[in-house]
């Protein structure tokens, strides 16, 4: 029995699929090819400037614990990544030669601050003439309360006997210096004091880097 | 041995995709980095415009959540702010900071500081300066070279933005002091 007529169009027909397959195939390489390039470019290039512009990096800021400084804040000659961090908050920075700005939004331990936890600020009475610490939501508005307490200042803030000073960061109202953080859920914290003289010795303007209060997180709900 | 018809080849993403990506998102993270602070409303000088009048120096009232203006305004400063628009006349700013803790600064319309001044330790700082239009620069061996007439140029970037003066607060019993020493503070245009 012949099979002629069975086996006949093989020939024909698997060249056809081959050269489909590989048209289907250089379509599919070209979708993947275009998805990774786009992902790669734009939301990678989009994402790792927000990154930068929010959370900044050792090249433009000091840290000190969970406290952050951007050492470039309102200079002419800031870092672009610099300038788009101001222009996104919204704020006036001052030079960082007039004042250091610093800012925390997580607690000793690397978690972010929340309205829902209860903190302890422990400082030393820092070594500065005038200090401020104050405490906004996200957005750096300050936070409605009763008492219409936003901030603690080095003439305000009750000491202890050691000199040194606790500031409560919570809910509700605590004995002390209490800083109160209502419904506001994501916490920043904010402690300006003047930058070290131009003509400051280097031991000094290292202490003005140390010195900042210390955060640690006593319970959340 | 493979027989070519049989092979089944998957998409696989090529080298130069990945690197033309790599330099392409570099690209963009260059431009997204250098377009935020255009791309951003609400900013201080915005939210400023709308309360303060134009070349008039403004003692702002203590801060407040129902007072704020700025983002991160610090609650134990207290401001002066004038909103200047030197693209008619130079502006003449005159200013004291009367100990450390004061500073005074002029700002662009995005925020970035101009030109910056701290008060000294035991000794006020007298600020009297010329904000000069873009454009309208005095030659000289410094831009800031001081004229005959005591001031002070400062070359502006742009036209507008605001002058600010903070005086840091040491408590409630000191605003009346603190309010009188930031309202001796101008900011009015040049009439030549």
């Amino acid at each position: 029995m012949s099979t002629a007529g069975l086996d006949g169009p093989r020939p024909q027909t698997q060249p056809r699929l081959i050269a489909i397959r590989a048209i289907l195939t250089g379509i599919a390489d070209s979708i993947l090819n275009l998805c990774v390039f786009l992902a790669i470019a734009l939301i990678g290039g989009i994402w790792s400037s927000w990154i930068m512009v929010e959370r900044g990096s050792s090249l433009f800021t000091s840290t000190s614990g969970a406290w952050v400084l951007w050492t470039g804040a309102g200079r002419p000659d800031a870092d672009p990544y610099t300038r788009a961090h101001f222009a996104r908050q919204g704020s006036l920075p001052l030079g960082s030669t007039a004042m250091h700005v610093w800012n925390a939004r997580a607690d000793d331990d690397g978690q972010r601050l929340h309205s829902s936890c209860e903190y302890a600020l422990e400082g030393d009475g820092l070594n500065a003439e005038w200090w401020s610490l104050a405490v906004f939501d996200e957005r750096g508005s300050l936070i409605v309360n009763a008492a219409e307490r936003h901030a603690y200042n080095s003439r305000t803030v009750a000491l202890g006997p050691d000199g040194g000073y606790i500031v409560t960061l919570a809910r509700d109202a605590r004995p002390g210096n209490w800083l109160p953080t209502g419904g506001a859920g994501r916490l920043v914290l904010q402690l300006s004091r003047p930058a070290p003289r131009p003509n400051a010795r280097a031991e000094e303007a290292q202490a003005a880097l140390r010195g900042l209060p210390t955060i640690r997180r006593i319970a959340c709900r | 041995m493979k027989t070519p018809g049989t092979d089944r080849r998957r998409p696989r993403v090529k080298p130069r995709t990945l690197a033309l990506a790599v330099i392409a998102g570099a690209i963009v993270h260059i431009c997204a980095t250098l377009t935020w602070p255009y791309l951003t409303t609400g900013g201080a000088f915005e939210r400023l415009s709308k309360l303060l009048p134009v070349d008039q120096m403004r003692v702002l009232p203590p801060t407040a959540a129902k007072t704020q203006v700025m983002a991160f305004q610090a609650p134990d400063l207290r401001y002066a702010v004038c909103r200047f628009n030197a693209s008619e006349a130079a502006i003449v700013v005159r200013a004291s900071l009367p100990e450390s803790g004061w500073t005074f600064s002029v700002h662009g319309t995005q925020g970035q500081s101009i030109y910056v001044v701290s008060g000294q330790d035991q000794r006020a700082t007298e600020i009297a300066l010329l904000l000069l239009p873009p454009g309208e620069r005095f030659v000289g061996p410094l831009p800031e070279a001081r004229l005959t007439s005591g001031l002070a140029q400062v070359p502006l970037p742009t036209a507008e933005g605001l002058i600010v003066i903070r005086a840091p607060s040491k408590g409630a019993a000191y605003h009346a002091v603190l309010e009188a020493e930031l309202a001796k503070a101008s900011c009015t245009p040049r009439r030549s």
